[in-house]
């Protein structure tokens, strides 16, 4: 083949720059549960779809980011309006804006001309306000930020305040970054920070991370999915503490960043005496171990009766028609004497998975002592890692340890989607379990199993069987009382 | 959307009029148009463009400043970062500023103008003609290497094309 002339090759550089592939959907996706990803991925490369599995086990969301050359960017800032919007602390956002503000002064410093680039800084402006005042309101709604971040053009000014800011953090505290480059600080900066349409490299989210992120009191955290060995993806931390502060989560394939999620929240778990006919399930017998016992096909039910992969996974299926589900759904109040809020219809043998329950009921699961029960019914509520509040004699307390979190994906073998049951035995009062359960896609095939350690602080000995579980929700039920 | 974009313009547009980097004029080609620019440039003293009077239109994108404006000669010119094909590609200038992985926001049209100007110097100017950012492989070959051949033919393009007018 003929070398292509200097000029051609112009050409082709040209005509490389100006190409967009014109991909559909917004630039920030909705809120969706991971399975949807795992779906997606399932169709790309076998090593994703094994460590995909594998996150859809520890992580509960995602949100798709378009890729058009700016999602990096674009993910983290999301992430950053959507943290502060659900923290519920008006004065934080407060002090963002203002400590946003205050870069005017860093930018002129470094020479940047702040008069020609503080017009495209309105929306940022308005972001914020808009903000504060939903959490003020008590009125979280991500739409507050999808809003302005999902329209092009206002979305890229909000971007390209973080890029500026992030670069003039950069030139002042040049001796940080300058070990970590192949240039000078001023050279990267335009390179790779300044221009309008480059995505955000390691250093560039490095320097986001400590101008804009942690100074704000939030972690980020990207998990790497890549082609290397193993069924975890790669977790790397761009600030010191990820854990016991909230913090963007990135998922990372080559070439493109989207949002996800880590459950933080605690985990509910519902016992309920056996007096009910909602399930039937075969009584334990001779099982060795609890853990055989939990891995035994007759731990995974077939009750469930939904096989499609829609109704059990959109928010909006049938089964949140019910009134009953919607009710079941919701944060039980902090004292009732029934479970009738929770009861399924008599046709449904296992309450249905549903979608994660909305931010606003957050604080208030926080905040509530951990248990509630009734002469017929118990409810836990407990939060990973264990609790110290103490359960008195009379009440169970149910323990989940993340320490003990594992997975594992297990192929040719199917069950009921997104729906998790298990059986297992609390012989006495003090008693510390392996529980796993799993999910499965009925598009993949896969089953993803998962460990948790839970432990029985005072609940009544007898066997429990977990009627339902989501990520969020653990339902567990005695089968029989051991002295009856 | 309009928003920042239309201020920025009008903003950019105002400095220009009121004070224009020297030997360069900006007005709108259609007053109802904020994106369409009409730029004329004096050739440099001392250069082969020296005496001619250069038009340009400089056009910005609807997502100004996030995506670059183009810059076209509608003058013709000897230049190595001039495009002399047939049109629509006649006058179109390749400029690594005004790529879009390269492309700042904070650049402004009067910095991209002067650029342009200092681009018409001669070998002493700050940016002389800048063959590896080259449309016309030829015309950088010969500003390389045969200077006076070079200096010749540009001199006769703007005797040619960009003198005398108006």
């Amino acid at each position: 083949m003929a070398q292509m002339t200097p000029a051609e090759l112009e050409e082709f550089q040209n005509l490389s720059d100006r190409y967009h592939a014109d991909l559909p959907g917004p630039l920030i996706g909705e809120k969706l549960p991971m399975d949807v990803l795992v779906t997606e991925y399932a169709q790309a490369d076998p090593t994703f779809v094994v460590k995909t599995a594998g996150l859809a086990a520890t992580h509960s969301a995602y949100r798709a980011v378009k890729g058009d050359g700016q999602c990096g960017w674009r993910a983290t800032v999301f992430s950053y309006f959507e943290l502060l919007l659900h923290s519920g602390d008006p004065s934080l956002v407060q002090l963002e804006k203002i400590r946003f503000e205050t870069f005017a002064d860093t930018m002129t410093q470094i020479g940047m001309d702040y008069e020609l680039l503080a017009d495209m800084f309105d929306y940022t402006w308005q972001l914020f306000d808009k903000i504060a005042e939903a959490v003020q309101n008590k009125v979280p709604d991500d739409s507050i930020i999808l809003n302005i971040l999902n329209d092009e053009n206002l979305s890229n000014s909000v971007v390209y305040h973080f890029k500026i800011v992030t670069s003039a953090y950069m030139q002042l505290h040049a001796d940080d970054y300058e070990p970590f480059l192949e240039m000078p600080v001023d050279q990267y900066r335009v390179a790779r920070i300044d221009p309008a349409n480059q995505e955000i490299d390691q250093i560039g989210l490095q320097a986001l991370t400590h101008a804009v992120i942690s100074t704000a009191g939030f972690g980020l955290e990207v998990l790497y999915l890549d082609r290397s060995m193993g069924e975890e993806v790669t977790p790397h931390q761009f600030s010191h503490s990820t854990g016991d502060v909230p913090t963007i989560r990135l998922l990372y394939r080559p070439g493109h960043y989207d949002i996800i999620y880590k459950d933080t929240q605690p985990m509910q778990v519902f016992l309920q005496p056996q007096n009910s006919t909602m399930t039937h399930i075969e009584e334990p017998q001779g099982f060795s171990s609890v853990h055989d016992f939990l891995f035994s096909p007759a731990t995974v039910s077939t009750g469930q009766t939904s096989s499609s992969y829609d109704a059990v996974f959109q928010p909006t299926s049938q089964y949140m028609q019910h009134t009953s589900y919607r009710n079941y759904y919701q944060p039980p109040p902090p004292t009732y004497t029934d479970m009738s809020w929770y009861a399924p219809p008599p046709h449904q043998q296992i309450p249905p998975p549903v979608s994660m329950p909305t931010e606003q009921t957050l604080p208030q699961q926080r905040s509530r002592p951990s248990v509630a029960h009734s002469a017929s019914s118990r409810s836990v509520t407990i939060s990973p890692p264990p609790p110290s509040a103490p359960a008195t004699a009379n009440e169970p307390m149910i323990r989940f340890s993340t320490s003990m979190y594992q997975h594992d994906v297990r192929h040719h073998q199917t069950a009921p989607a997104a729906h998790c049951t298990g059986r297992f035995l609390v012989p006495q009062t003090h008693h510390t379990i392996i529980a796993t359960w799993g999910f499965s896609l009925i598009s993949t095939g896969l089953v993803t199993t998962t460990m948790v350690e839970l432990e029985f602080a005072s609940a009544e000995p007898g066997i429990y069987t977990i009627i339902y579980s989501s990520y969020k929700h653990l339902l567990f039920r005695p089968r029989s009382e051991l002295n009856d | 959307m309009a928003g920042a974009g239309q201020k920025r313009i009008t903003k950019e547009l105002g400095e220009l009029t009121t004070s224009p980097p020297a030997g360069v004029g900006v007005e709108l080609k259609d007053d109802n148009n904020l994106h369409c620019w009409k730029v004329t440039m004096d050739g440099p003293s001392g250069t082969p463009y020296t005496g001619g009077k250069f038009d340009l239109e400089l056009t910005l994108p609807p997502n100004y400043p996030f995506k670059p404006p183009t810059v076209t000669f509608k003058t013709k010119l000897y230049h190595p970062n001039v495009s002399n094909d047939t049109p629509p590609n006649s006058g179109l200038m390749c400029l690594g500023m005004l790529r879009d992985s390269e492309w700042k926001p904070s650049t402004k049209m009067s910095a991209v103008l002067e650029y342009i100007r200092h681009l018409l110097r001669d070998a002493n100017a700050v940016a002389e003609p800048d063959p590896d950012d080259a449309v016309e492989a030829k015309i950088a070959d010969q500003y390389k290497q045969d200077r006076a051949g070079y200096d010749k033919e540009a001199r006769e393009w703007t005797k040619r094309y960009a003198l005398g007018k108006k």
